[in-house]
């Protein structure tokens, strides 16, 4: 039997039904510009004999199409990050027509080297090939230097990421235990769901991860290859970061639990994220580049050498203009960390008590290596020689992953290509994981997202249903008061 | 699951704002296109082909390098065209002399006295130099090729002299020798200072090899002589007889004689001056043909970058127009849109 107490009990509880539905609207409009927020609504049941209450606060989210946003975005980052290395590999090179590639500056000590050689008495050429050479050396020096810095920036970069990892899980376990303390519960869990997708989604930056879920909506979290980043608690990260990386020397590897995920030696590597495409510098591209810069050293080395002038040679060949470790280098070794340390031998350098013309007589190796040994001002089979050598072809082995027999040219213009040509690759590839990126993240906010217009319809409704409730309280009242009048 | 009314405000100027990024990228790239008629990101955009790129750009710096160089060698050789000119004409005027002043009264003294000045003459041209490095001096190229008459080859000569009949030219036992002794002694101990190391230690600071200019397909050209070669030798032959036996005691008959053999050796080195000029005449018209072939293969290089690198500009431009109008389009879409909110009309 409806009485006027139960209306007023409907009306009372559809007001407090109305303010708590436009507390989420307001909610929702105030965070309609968070990517990580989602929309909430109010799930409404009515009761038999008390009317419409909140049974709990819905979010709008999709599991799957969060995944899938995770994994393009760990693809994102990784591709960035080894495009931004490989551009600055390639800035070694540079644009063809500024002549800055180690190919061009070659070219120029062959052409210097030309020109000298058709007047060998002339003192002045002979400082400008010395110039020319000395480029070589000293272009070949800041090349190692750079891909060196590339390699132990990106080793900085694995021991940032991993500083961030541990943050991110230690967060992740604090929001986690309140999901799985507060599921059942009648408490809001919303914002800590929001929260919870926030985190996996700056861990998918770092590393490629997967999640699954478990009884009380607790996640599990895997890193991509299998190894467990979160199970109840974060596992431990770890790496030891070398500061500075000498030329050959292996970063050490990245350890998730104990287990490594980087290396050579990894049982479940890692791939995604941050952190691979920082090893995938460390331990492949910079290596890969730096030894082939080793084998151009290596090989000017070789092509500028003092062989006994003797007819037969009593004495071992010896290094001459170009200097690396007293040895003569041979190109079927990997010679790595030589292009960092190549240079000019003091004897030639004017500058230090030298003269240029050793270009042309040699004797780098002492008096019985002289090649003009009466010293004639016109001599040129020398610097002939020396200017022929760079067109000469020779094996340079495999170490630089550029195998087969080149010219010294030839070889500095693969290694040009094989830049550019990871460049090139992994540029597409950035452009087509961002793209997948966008459309992923933009089909999850096509779920999750505010639309403020649809907000304010609802307002408009819940201002509605709110007059309407508070209509039906004032004519219960004036009813009320009617009765009590005609009982006085 | 959702109505498709509901796109969260947040996307509503997504789309606009992304293509404006886009555009604004692409315009910049398509400014410098059209600007510079090249690809914005050359190495991007060749990837694995940039190394053909730098080759192509190398080998045209290197025929570059190899014209100029050609420029220098055949400066060179015509340098050396004009000397061998020179020493011709002087044989030639030398010959002459001597062959009129045979039956004048100072014929002896005329002739003495033009053989030394045209040796002087000999002695200036064959010291021509280009880039300070003298020409004939093969590849001792800081010294003079030849030592000047009177600096030692003349006291050489008369020490043969003396060593041959006991006395000096100038002592006047040496009117007693006949045209035979005298031509014997011209052939024997006088040849002796004009050929193999007789002449490079009284005559010559040159080195027999020459300073040879390379081909960039490798193959030497030599476009000089040396003071070692036969033309100089006979010349100076040729000219040192007549100063050294003007300048004797040798009677009329044997003076006749010498001067015969003098004028002999002349002409015959003129005949070895043209040859030496006709090789070196080949080997300029080989370098001119070289020229040629490099030009032209400096032409295809050029075109072959060209295709590597360049962007058509009217295309670029069109793009840049392209670009510009859907930027404006993104421009006014995006004031539009965001003025379009339920909130303006509640």
């Amino acid at each position: 039997m409806a009485t006027l107490s139960s209306a007023l009990n409907y009306a009372l509880a559809g007001l407090s039904v109305s303010t708590a539905q436009s507390s989420i609207v307001s909610r929702n409009v105030s965070s309609a510009g968070d990517e990580n927020y989602t929309r909430k609504t109010a799930e409404i049941v009515t009761l038999p004999g008390t009317g419409p209450v909140i049974l709990q606060i819905a979010r709008n989210s999709d599991r799957l199409l969060l995944d899938k946003l995770l994994i393009s975005t760990s693809s994102t980052a990784a591709r960035q990050i080894g495009l931004d290395a490989l551009s600055r590999m390639s800035s070694l090179t540079g644009d063809p027509q500024d002549d800055q590639s180690i190919n061009a500056i070659l070219g120029k000590l062959q052409n210097a080297l030309r020109s000298y050689e058709q007047n060998p008495a002339s003192e002045p050429l002979a400082r400008t090939a010395l110039q020319a050479a000395r480029n070589v050396a000293q272009k070949l020096n800041t090349a190692s230097l750079e891909v060196s810095t590339i390699r132990s920036d990106a080793d900085k970069g694995i021991a940032d990421s991993v500083e961030r990892i541990n943050n991110l899980l230690a967060q992740f376990k604090v929001v986690n235990d309140s999901v799985v303390r507060g599921q059942g519960t009648a408490g809001d869990l919303s914002e800590a769901l929001d929260q919870r997708d926030s985190i996996l989604k700056l861990l998918a930056d770092e590393i490629g991860i997967r999640t699954t879920v478990r009884p009380n909506n607790d996640l599990v979290i895997y890193a991509e290859g299998g190894a467990v980043l979160f199970e109840s608690s974060p596992r431990s990260v770890t790496f030891s970061a070398a500061g500075n990386l000498p030329h050959g020397v292996q970063g050490s590897p990245l350890f998730i639990d104990g287990v490594p995920v980087t290396g050579a030696n990894a049982s479940m590597p890692a791939s995604g994220g941050a952190i691979s495409a920082y090893a995938n510098i460390r331990d492949n591209l910079a290596p890969q580049l730096s030894l082939q810069l080793d084998q151009i050293a290596a090989g000017l080395i070789a092509a500028f050498s003092e062989s006994d002038p003797q007819i037969p040679a009593a004495l071992p060949s010896v290094e001459g203009l170009f200097k690396g470790w007293g040895a003569l280098p041979l190109l079927s070794d990997s010679n790595a960390g030589l292009a960092g340390q190549i240079w000019i031998s003091e004897l030639a350098d004017p500058d230090l008590g030298g003269s240029a013309l050793m270009i042309r007589d040699g004797g780098f190796g002492g008096a019985s290596y002289l090649r003009n040994a009466s010293g004639q001002s016109g001599f040129q089979a020398r610097i002939a020689e020396l200017a022929d050598s760079l067109d000469e072809n020779r094996n340079f082995g495999n170490s630089g992953g550029l195998a087969g027999s080149a010219s010294l040219k030839e070889y500095s213009a693969r290694s040009a290509s094989w830049v550019e040509g990871q460049r090139q690759d992994a540029h597409s590839a950035f452009d087509t994981a961002a793209a997948v990126k966008s459309r992923a993240a933009s089909s999850l906010s096509q779920v999750t997202g505010v639309n403020i217009d649809q907000e304010m319809a609802t307002l408009l409704d819940l201002e509605k249903s709110y007059q309407a409730s508070s209509k039906v309280l004032s004519v219960v009242n004036a009813m009320l008061s009617t009765l009590l009048e005609a009982i006085n | 699951m959702f109505p498709a009314s509901s796109i969260p405000s947040r996307l509503l100027l997504q789309p606009s704002r992304i293509a404006m990024a886009e555009s604004q990228k692409r315009l910049a790239e398509a400014q410098v296109e059209a600007a510079t008629g090249r690809h914005n990101d050359v190495g991007l955009r060749l990837g694995g082909r940039t190394g053909t790129d730098l080759s192509f750009r190398l080998q045209s710096a290197e025929i570059e390098q190899a014209t100029s160089s050609m420029q220098q060698a055949s400066l060179k050789a015509e340098t050396a065209q004009t000397a061998l000119f020179a020493m011709s004409t002087l044989a030639d005027r030398f010959r002459s002399t001597v062959g009129g002043a045979r039956n004048a009264s100072n014929g002896r003294t005329l002739s003495a006295e033009f053989a030394a000045s045209t040796l002087d003459s000999l002695h200036s041209v064959v010291s021509v130099t280009q880039d300070g490095q003298y020409l004939f001096s093969g590849l001792a190229s800081e010294a003079p090729p030849l030592t000047e008459y009177s600096a030692g080859p003349r006291q050489a000569l008369i020490d043969a002299f003396q060593s041959t009949f006991g006395f000096a030219p100038d002592d006047t036992a040496a009117a007693g020798l006949n045209s035979s002794q005298i031509s014997d002694f011209i052939d024997g101990a006088f040849s002796s200072l004009f050929t193999g190391t007789g002449w490079s230690t009284t005559w010559s600071a040159a080195s027999d090899e020459t300073q040879k200019f390379r081909l960039p397909s490798g193959e030497s050209v030599d476009l000089s002589a040396t003071a070692n070669s036969a033309f100089a030798q006979t010349l100076t032959k040729s000219l040192t007889i007549m100063e050294l036996l003007g300048n004797s005691k040798i009677g009329a008959e044997a003076l006749m004689a010498a001067s015969d053999k003098a004028m002999s050796l002349a002409s015959q080195a003129q005949i070895q001056i043209v040859s030496e000029q006709a090789r070196i005449g080949i080997e300029q018209v080989r370098l001119k043909d070289t020229q040629v072939v490099l030009d032209q293969r400096k032409l295809n290089l050029t075109k072959a970058v060209t295709a590597l690198e360049s962007v058509d500009p009217y295309e670029a431009a069109v793009r840049v127009n392209l670009l510009m109008t859907q930027l404006e389009g993104s421009y006014a879409l995006t004031s539009r849109i965001s003025r379009m909110s339920l909130l303006s009309y509640l």
